[in-house]
Order: structure tokens, then C-alpha cells, then sequence
């Protein structure tokens, strides 16, 4: 081991526990993220940077968790969002002290840059009240968690290793940033699904349905086989994925189950007169399980999203071109 | 299909959406037209702060206000004018209602006139079954959104109302399509007032008309009482009751008497229900009918809905595929559009003051309180009886024939039998057979059921 490689190995433990605050801080922002999106709250605070005239961090505790409820998912939004940002500025901080690798110490840069960009953008759809904007907001918002997934990843005491055996990368790499690439357009998909403008044509969202069905079918398809690949003879040495191939197919899973409950809160049972069951069911606006639901999958789509970066990532990490 | 058809007036729509403009506002800033304030009467329909609350772009203001209601609950399928052309609209079954009709389903107000406030917020508090009309009882438990409901359901009367005077002057601009009057035109506010005049007072004559029918049964008792469905539920207590009841509190042979009268009925000729809905109550699978917006872009039109050929070009144009409505399978004891009784959650006075006792209810959850439900055992009666005696509007059930003033019309006693029999359909106190044989004659049936 190379004075370099020990120096890298041994030090960044800071960045790599701060890299971790970040995500684990991002992941519940996306969800309120979803949560703001369901509740169609994106304009329940009509300013900003401001809360009705107070400064963001000033507003009264009663007012926020005692207001209207979509209120108080919109700011505390905010307030998770300036909390994530904290936690990225720290990370920096400790990558610029402690982490010997510069591109790491620039990629933790790169993900304050991108934090901020993501609050301005939110910002932004709150100051032109721009559903389009807000709709960009959600489909960024999942490439940031998915930045900070990858600083947790190259900053882990795994990716610092380097005694591991390396593998002819072929197709197999390229098709797990085929799948990283395919479950962020799913995901875009799914956010103008949840944007769409009331004007918008039937035909238009009818098409949008259309195209989120045969992607899930083609991400469905693409996981299959890079998981089935993964397991094959040539890769099943690769290190840290045998566990990420369960958490992939169960995320996959929960995903197709929760995206079958989306459509169920949203636009009634399949099959509706068929038995008194169905007959009888009412779809409840705003309902408790309802809004779990439907967050839910926006939110297990980010999940997939940073699980598959992550996955590809490792096999990067352990293949080169023959 | 709205750019083509203008397209095809040769723009004078055109004129019809100034005039809309001008009378009505913007689906942004909406306002009631100004001839409805030359009148006290139209004072209680005509509140813009629902307008407000109601219209516009989702959000809230400085004051804490949430705006934008219709936006966030509604628009999505019933579109931003309420013309039912909203984006999910080609995905749902049913498809969403078209308000500009006037037209609406579920209503205790009789055949052929608009719902009442009561009736609006009855629908959104409590959704339509086994469709994707969503429940909104959370909001009225909520007190930050508890005014909501009332709020949309005057802002689907404000759509509504713009949607017939749409209709109307839409009407009017193709019987004049050649015609050389122009409809509308604001410009000749100033440059030929006179003209200005005589089109504003041409359009104010519609508005003033179509608000008049909504005027009609809007908590005016007169009207409301004219509704057979509220006359006889004040007349008797048989609404208040249900089949289980009835079983207990009656001698055995008069309720297995009671059933079969309304078997015979149900599938005679008079009252032909088996028409549609079939002798076992199932639903007719050899019965095709559509409804009234169907008709109106297909029968009305002469395009024959069930030839695909006829409507597919219209469909390329953007309208929706015409589907059949579908009678309603009786035996899975769904409802739709069941009128509560003495709900917690609305406040249908027309019908708790008409009923001999008011049931007692401290009922808050949507679950507990729905229709259907155990909390409200003769809410399948009411909704049964609503449909029979007012009909359901716009759909192919007919309101029943009755018998005063009417030739082979149903008494009050057999449209107590056919309600009867049709709970019975769904439940296990069902004790007569259904009978799949030939259909009754209708002079045994009105022989039979006089006995």
C-alpha cells in the first residue's frame, strides 16, 4: 500500500459520517417534498424566502404545527431543506479538512452547489408561482439525494479499499447505468403525472399514463436482468451487491404495489361493479393511508433512483475495460 | 374539439367566449354578471367570496386564506370550466360530469330541475361509489378547511349556470351562423353603444333565464316539496325504516305478500324495471343505453354511438369514447349519490324536517357516518326510493309514473313493494325466489298488487 492509498484509507472518516447525516437528512425532505406535492401545498406559504413576512427560521412554532396542515408540510418543507443544506456545508467543511482526495473534496462541493441550486429552484416556485417549476423541483430533487448516495459511497472505508479483484466490465456496467438512468426518467414521468396543469389535454396525460406503464415495465425488465447478471458466474465475486440485489427487487416490488395503490387513491378500484366490496368503495380525498400511498411511491422512486446509482457505482468500482 | 368547432362557426364562438369573458370573468377572476345584481333575489346565489376562494391558482394568502379550491380538488378531471374535459377525464369510468348541462344526477329535487346547494355538497362530502368521485368529509372535519365544501358546491352552481348560458348563446350563435348581428362585441361599447346595448340585453336575457331554473331549487321549500321523493318521505315513515325492520315489525305473510307484489312489479311492464336492470336485478348484459352528455355530442348529432366507425373521427378531434351507461346491479347493495339521513356532516334540511322523528346521530367519522353503512340503515332505502320516485337524472332510469294524475301510474303502497323487493336483491332476508321466467303482464301486475 502506497503512502497515498494509506493516507486515503485512513483519513475522510468525517466526511464519510457527515456524508451520511446528509442523506439521511435528504431522504425525509423528499418525502414531505412528495408529501407538499400531494397535498398540492407548494403555494401554501405565498412567499419566500420569508414565511408570511417572517424570517424563515423566526415563524411561530404554534402557527407552523397548530396551522392548516399544508402549511405546516410547506414550511416545515423549507425547514428541512435549510437543515439539509447545514449538514452539507459541515460535510464540506470536514471532506476540506480531512479528505485527502481532491475530486471527493469537489465532489462534496458539487453537492452544496447542487443543494442550493434545488432551494432556489423551490424558491423559485413559490416567487412565479410556476407549477412547471415545481415540477422540475421534484425531478431534481431525487438527483441531489442521489449526489449525496454517491459522496457516502466513494467516501465509505469500501470504495477506499483496494484489494479487490477486478473484473472485465463489458455490457453488464454499462446496462446498471442504463437502469440508474431509466428509473431517473420513471421518476420525471411520474412528476408531471403529479404536476399536470388543470388545462392540460386528456389525450396528454392519457399518453403520460401510457408512457410511466411501459417504462415501469421496461425498468421491471432491466432490473431482472441486471440483477440476474449480477448473480452470474462471472460477477457473483463482486463485492457489497449481493444485498443490494434484495434491496433493489424489494424496492421494485413495494414500488409496483405502491404505484397500484396510487392509482386506487386517486382514480377508484379496477373492476368496480363487480362485487359490493368494490361497488361500496369511496375514494377519500386527502385520506391518512391515501396520502402514505401515493408519497410513498414518489418517495420509494428516489430510492430506487439512489439504490441503482449505488449498485452501479460498486460494479464500477470493480471492473475495468479488458 | 372546442378550436374545431369554432373553426367550424366560422369564429362567431368567438363571440360567445367575449361574451362569457365579459358577463362571467375568467376562470381566474370570476364574477357573476352584473343583471344578477339588479335583483335581491339572486342575493343569496350570488357570492363572489366563494368565487374567490374557489377560482384561481392553488395557494394561499397573506391573510391565511386558501384560494384555488377548485384547482386543487376538482379541476383535474372535471376541467378548469367545469365542461367535465379535465386531463384524467379520458382514464376515468364514468367519466367526469360536464356541469354545463345543468344536468346533475344526484339530487332530492324532482325530474327535470337543478340540484340544490344541499344536493352539491351532499355529492362532495360524500363522493360517488365505485367511482372516482373522491369523499371530501375530511375537509368538513377539518376547522381549517371546514368551509371548503360549501364553497366548491357554489362554484359548480357559478360553473354550471356559465356552462347553460355557454350552451344557450352557442345555440343561438348556430341557428344565426349566417347571420350578419354580431353576438358580441365589447369594442362597440364605445364605438356603437346602441348595438352594445341590444346584445347585453340579448345575453343578460339568457343569464337571467338559466339563473331562474337554478333559482327554482335552491332552498325554496315550494319547489323542493314538489319533489315526489321529499313529498313522500313526509308522508311516510316507510323511508325511515328498513327491510330488516320491516321483517320484524310486520306479520309474516304481508311482508312475503309486500315482496312478491314488488317481484311482479320490478319485472312487469309498468313499472319494467327488468328492462335494464334485469329479472334477477344483475343488469341487463343485452341492455344498451347512453347517457344525456353522450347523446348530446352522438344521437343529437346522428352519430350512432355504437358504430366506430361513426364516432372514431370525432374521437381523433379529442372527444371521449362513447361508453354505454350501465344499469345498476342491484344485488351489490352499492347505491350511488345516497341521500343521508339526518347527517352530522351536511345539512339536508328538506329532508330531516320532512321525517316524523329525527334519528339521533353524534356520528364524526367519514367511515362511520358514510351512506350504507350500519349508522345509517335506511340510507340504501332512501337512496332506492330517491331513484324510483325522482329518477336519475340524465342517466336512462326514468323517475316511476305515479298514480295520482297519471294513467297506470304506481300507488304509494306498490312503490313500497318495489323497494322492498329490490333491498331484498341484496340481502339474505330475501325470501322469494327471482323468478328468471317470462315477464308479467302489466294487467296482472296492476291487478295483483290492488289485491
Amino acid at each position: 500500500m502506497s503512502d497515498y492509498s494509506a493516507a486515503v484509507s485512513e483519513s475522510g472518516k468525517w466526511a464519510h459520517l457527515w456524508s451520511w447525516a446528509v442523506a439521511l437528512t435528504i431522504f425525509p425532505l423528499i418525502w414531505v417534498g412528495g408529501l407538499v406535492t400531494t397535498q398540492d401545498a407548494g403555494m401554501a406559504v405565498p412567499d419566500w424566502p420569508g414565511t408570511y413576512g417572517y424570517n424563515m427560521f423566526a415563524y411561530p412554532v404554534s402557527a407552523w404545527v397548530y396551522g392548516p396542515f399544508d402549511l405546516m408540510v410547506e414550511h416545515g418543507h423549507r425547514l428541512l431543506g435549510s437543515l439539509a443544506g447545514f449538514l452539507v456545508i459541515c460535510l464540506c467543511i470536514a471532506a476540506w479538512i480531512d479528505e485527502p482526495r481532491r475530486w471527493v473534496r469537489w465532489l462534496c462541493i458539487g453537492l452544496l452547489a447542487a443543494i442550493v441550486a434545488q432551494g432556489l429552484l423551490g424558491g423559485a416556485r413559490v416567487v412565479f408561482d410556476a407549477r412547471t417549476l415545481a415540477m422540475i423541483h421534484g425531478c431534481t430533487g431525487p438527483l441531489v439525494f442521489a449526489l449525496a448516495a454517491a459522496v457516502v459511497t466513494v467516501t465509505s472505508s469500501w470504495w477506499k479499499r483496494d484489494d479487490r479483484i477486478i473484473v472485465s466490465r463489458g455490457w453488464f456496467a454499462w446496462m446498471t447505468v442504463g437502469l440508474f438512468v431509466a428509473a431517473i426518467v420513471q421518476l420525471a414521468l411520474g412528476a408531471q403525472l403529479r404536476h399536470i396543469q388543470p388545462w392540460a389535454s386528456p389525450g396528454f396525460f392519457t399518453s403520460l399514463v401510457h408512457s410511466h406503464l411501459t417504462m415501469a415495465l421496461l425498468v421491471l425488465v432491466m432490473v431482472i436482468v441486471v440483477l440476474a447478471v449480477s448473480a452470474s458466474k462471472q460477477y457473483r465475486y463482486l463485492q457489497g451487491i449481493r444485498g443490494l440485489r434484495l434491496v433493489i427487487f424489494g424496492l421494485l416490488v413495494i414500488q409496483i404495489l405502491l404505484g397500484c395503490g396510487t392509482w386506487v387513491a386517486n382514480y377508484a378500484l379496477p373492476l368496480a361493479g363487480s362485487t359490493p366490496i368494490l361497488s361500496n368503495y369511496t375514494i377519500e380525498i386527502q385520506g391518512y393511508w391515501e396520502s402514505w400511498i401515493v408519497t410513498g411511491h414518489q418517495a420509494t422512486g428516489s430510492l430506487i433512483i439512489v439504490s441503482a446509482l449505488v449498485f452501479a457505482l460498486r460494479v464500477w468500482r470493480q471492473t475495468k475495460t479488458a | 374539439m372546442e378550436r374545431e368547432l369554432r373553426e367550424d362557426l366560422g369564429g362567431r364562438s368567438i363571440e360567445v367566449a367575449n361574451a362569457l369573458r365579459f358577463a362571467f370573468g375568467t376562470p381566474d377572476q370570476p364574477k357573476w354578471p352584473e343583471v344578477l345584481f339588479e335583483s335581491s333575489k339572486y342575493h343569496p346565489l350570488t357570492d363572489q367570496e366563494s368565487l374567490v376562494r374557489a377560482s384561481g391558482p392553488v395557494g394561499r394568502n397573506f391573510d391565511l386564506v386558501e384560494v384555488g379550491l377548485f384547482r386543487k380538488q376538482c379541476a383535474q378531471c372535471h376541467g378548469i370550466s367545469g365542461d367535465g374535459f379535465g386531463p384524467t377525464a379520458a382514464l376515468l369510468d364514468p367519466y367526469p360530469r360536464d356541469f354545463r348541462r345543468g344536468t346533475f344526477k344526484f339530487k332530492n329535487a324532482s325530474y327535470g330541475t337543478r340540484p340544490s346547494l344541499e344536493d352539491l355538497v351532499q355529492t362532495i362530502t360524500y363522493g360517488v361509489p365505485g367511482t372516482s368521485m373522491p369523499a371530501m368529509a375530511n375537509l368538513k372535519r377539518s376547522k381549517h378547511y371546514s368551509d371548503d365544501i360549501p364553497i366548491l358546491a357554489r362554484y359548480v352552481r357559478f360553473l354550471a349556470i356559465r356552462g347553460e348560458v355557454e350552451r344557450e348563446l352557442m345555440m343561438d350563435t348556430i341557428r344565426d351562423l349566417n347571420g350578419e348581428e354580431l353576438l358580441f362585441d365589447s369594442n362597440q361599447q364605445e364605438t356603437n353603444p346602441e348595438a352594445f346595448k341590444n346584445s347585453s340585453r340579448r345575453i343578460n336575457e339568457v343569464i337571467v333565464r338559466v339563473t331562474d331554473r337554478w333559482m327554482m331549487s335552491d332552498g325554496l321549500k315550494e319547489s323542493q316539496n314538489q319533489s315526489p321523493f321529499i313529498a313522500f318521505v313526509a308522508k311516510h315513515s316507510f323511508a325511515k325504516s328498513d327491510l330488516n325492520s320491516d321483517s320484524k315489525s310486520m306479520a309474516e305473510n304481508l311482508f312475503q305478500d309486500s315482496l312478491q307484489r314488488g317481484r311482479t312489479l320490478f319485472q312487469g311492464s309498468i313499472a319494467a324495471c327488468a328492462h335494464c336492470h334485469g329479472k334477477d336485478g344483475s343488469g341487463n348484459p343485452k341492455w344498451k343505453d347512453y347517457d344525456e352528455w353522450t347523446k348530446d355530442w352522438t344521437i343529437r348529432a346522428g352519430i350512432n354511438p355504437m358504430v366506430r366507425a361513426e364516432w372514431k373521427p370525432l374521437k381523433q378531434l379529442g372527444l371521449l369514447k362513447p361508453v354505454a351507461a350501465s344499469p345498476r346491479n342491484l344485488t351489490l347493495q352499492a347505491y350511488r349519490g345516497t341521500p343521508a339521513l339526518d347527517d352530522p356532516l351536511t345539512s339536508d334540511s328538506s329532508i330531516k324536517d320532512s321525517l316524523p322523528e329525527k334519528a339521533s346521530s353524534e356520528k364524526t367519522s367519514f367511515r362511520e357516518t358514510a351512506p350504507g353503512t350500519k349508522h345509517l340503515k335506511s340510507s340504501s332505502r332512501l337512496a332506492i326510493l330517491r331513484a324510483v320516485l325522482n329518477g336519475i337524472e340524465g342517466s336512462p332510469m326514468p323517475a316511476a309514473a305515479l298514480a295520482a294524475g297519471t294513467t297506470g301510474g304506481l300507488t304509494d303502497e306498490q312503490i313500497m313493494d318495489l323497494v322492498r323487493f329490490v333491498e331484498s336483491l341484496s340481502t339474505s332476508i330475501n325470501t322469494v325466489p327471482v323468478l328468471t321466467g317470462e315477464v308479467v303482464s302489466g294487467v296482472a301486475v296492476m291487478s295483483g298488487a290492488g289485491q
